[in-house]
């Protein structure tokens, strides 16, 4: 049994200690998993779109918590419910705007830049997040640590056991390099800025 | 020279959030007139998109587990303490026939009951509290639920459920802590509401504490059916468990 105010679950949650970040998690989807899912199925959904939303609402919430954009002004239940409503409402809407966009003939040169641009950038996304897999492990942790978790240099280094700051730096900037350099060798993928 | 290098070094810290408020001004207002460093700056962003990627796919696979572990097994398993193990070898084997016979064993009268007692525990109550002093209460009654001081969780829980909503974990806590009380009828109340509100999380567990308390009173053929509902639902956290008891219930 677990039990956790709200502050401990966010402290737990910008833990480097992954099995307490788990722990967090595990206890929020417990607490809060059932109340999404009844909404999402009461509107139209599946119960696979209840677990797939709820856990694009979990992730949302936790990079807002990481990022330090998340102040607590409500309770973590009365947010995460709302981040998840709005990404079903826009899913929804997203669904039947397709249907319209299509339909308009108008529209539809101008709205086709559009998405175009947003497939290229997600493609690019989805080819870089692939290339983190063959620049071995510590490379990765510390990129993502660094990127995704936003976590501090300092912190780094005691994680991970390097000697400094500086030497987690170096490391960073060389995982980096290897990480551009894999993505230069795809074809038509676009440089990166070169000093 | 030096102070438009460090700009490059800023970039990092510029879009992860990490300058100060003066920092960001002179960074944008440099971005307004280098080329190079705009350049850099989107370059940076890409990359930054790549690892929001990356990170969300490690993410999403983690809360995917958990929500295999949240569904599956409402009841985390208990750690157990690795101990030498060989001087048992022996009494584990004894034991393990000895319980292969007891198994095999034509069932006695009261088997019900027994059956209760081999299968029953009480439902790991998960409640997470969203401040110290507004949900006291929720911290009160999950902390007497854990102690198995059910009568007075019971006051606190019926009061959570009729001033906050309804809310299936406490419900099915309710129904447990009654029961365990020897309130047996009334407990049967909300584990009904459970079932009825075709709870997508719970309702397994209230089929399978309905037919543990039948069983319990004696009363195997009111048992069966929540049992049979549990045992033909392939996707059921209980099913074998079900499965098996109905089994024991054919030979009575």
């Amino acid at each position: 049994m677990s039990e956790f105010t709200d502050n401990h679950l966010l402290e737990m949650l910008s833990s480097l200690d992954k099995k307490v970040r788990n722990k967090a998690l595990t206890s929020i989807y417990q607490e809060n998993f059932l109340a999404i899912s009844t909404y999402i199925k009461k509107n139209k959904g599946k119960p696979e779109d209840a677990e797939d939303i709820f856990q694009d609402g979990l992730m949302a919430f936790y990079e807002q918590v990481v990022k330090g954009t998340f102040k607590g002004t409500s309770s973590i239940r009365t947010y995460l419910f709302a981040i998840c409503k709005n990404i079903w409402i826009k899913r929804l809407r997203k669904a039947s705007s397709q249907r319209e966009i299509y339909g308009k003939e108008e529209d539809f040169p101008q709205k086709e830049d559009l998405v175009l641009d947003l497939i290229i950038t997600e493609e690019e996304s989805k080819q870089l997040a692939s290339l983190l897999d063959q620049i071995g492990e510590d490379c990765k942790k510390v990129l993502l640590l660094y990127y995704y978790e936003r976590k501090r240099m300092k912190e780094i280094a005691k994680t991970l056991g390097f000697a400094n700051e500086q030497v987690a730096k170096n490391k960073k900037n060389r995982c980096l390099g290897k990480l551009k350099e894999l993505a230069h060798r795809i074809p038509h993928f676009k440089p990166f800025y070169r000093e | 020279m030096k102070e438009k290098k460090q700009f490059f070094a800023q970039i990092d810290d510029y879009i992860l959030g990490h300058l100060e408020e003066k920092e960001v001004i002179a960074f944008q207002q440099e971005l307004e007139q280098n080329i190079a460093l705009t350049e850099a700056l989107h370059s940076q962003e890409r990359i930054l998109r790549g690892m929001t990627e990356g990170g969300r796919i490690e993410l999403k696979a983690e809360l995917k587990e958990i929500h295999q572990k949240v569904i599956n097994t409402p009841r985390p398993k208990t750690k157990v303490k690795k101990m030498d193990w060989r001087p048992f070898v022996a009494a584990a084997s004894l034991l393990f026939l000895g319980l292969v016979a007891w198994w095999s064993w034509p069932l006695p009268a009261n088997e019900p009951q027994q059956i209760f007692a081999t299968n029953y525990e009480p439902y790991e109550l998960m409640l997470a509290m969203r401040n110290e002093t507004e949900d006291k209460r929720i911290g009160e009654a999950a902390k007497f639920y854990r102690q198995r001081r059910f009568a007075e969780a019971i006051p606190i829980l019926e009061a959570l459920i009729s001033e906050e909503g309804e809310h299936s974990q406490k419900i099915l806590a309710l129904a447990i802590s009654r029961f365990e009380i020897g309130e047996k009828e009334k407990a049967f109340l909300p584990l009904q509401k459970i079932i009825k509100d075709k709870d997508p999380f719970l309702s397994d567990l209230a089929h399978w504490y309905s037919a543990l308390f039948y069983l319990q009173l004696n009363q195997s053929a009111k048992a069966i059916p929540f049992l049979e509902t549990l045992a033909n639902s392939p996707n059921a956290a209980k099913r074998e468990a079900a499965q098996k008891i109905l089994e024991q219930l054919k030979t009575l």
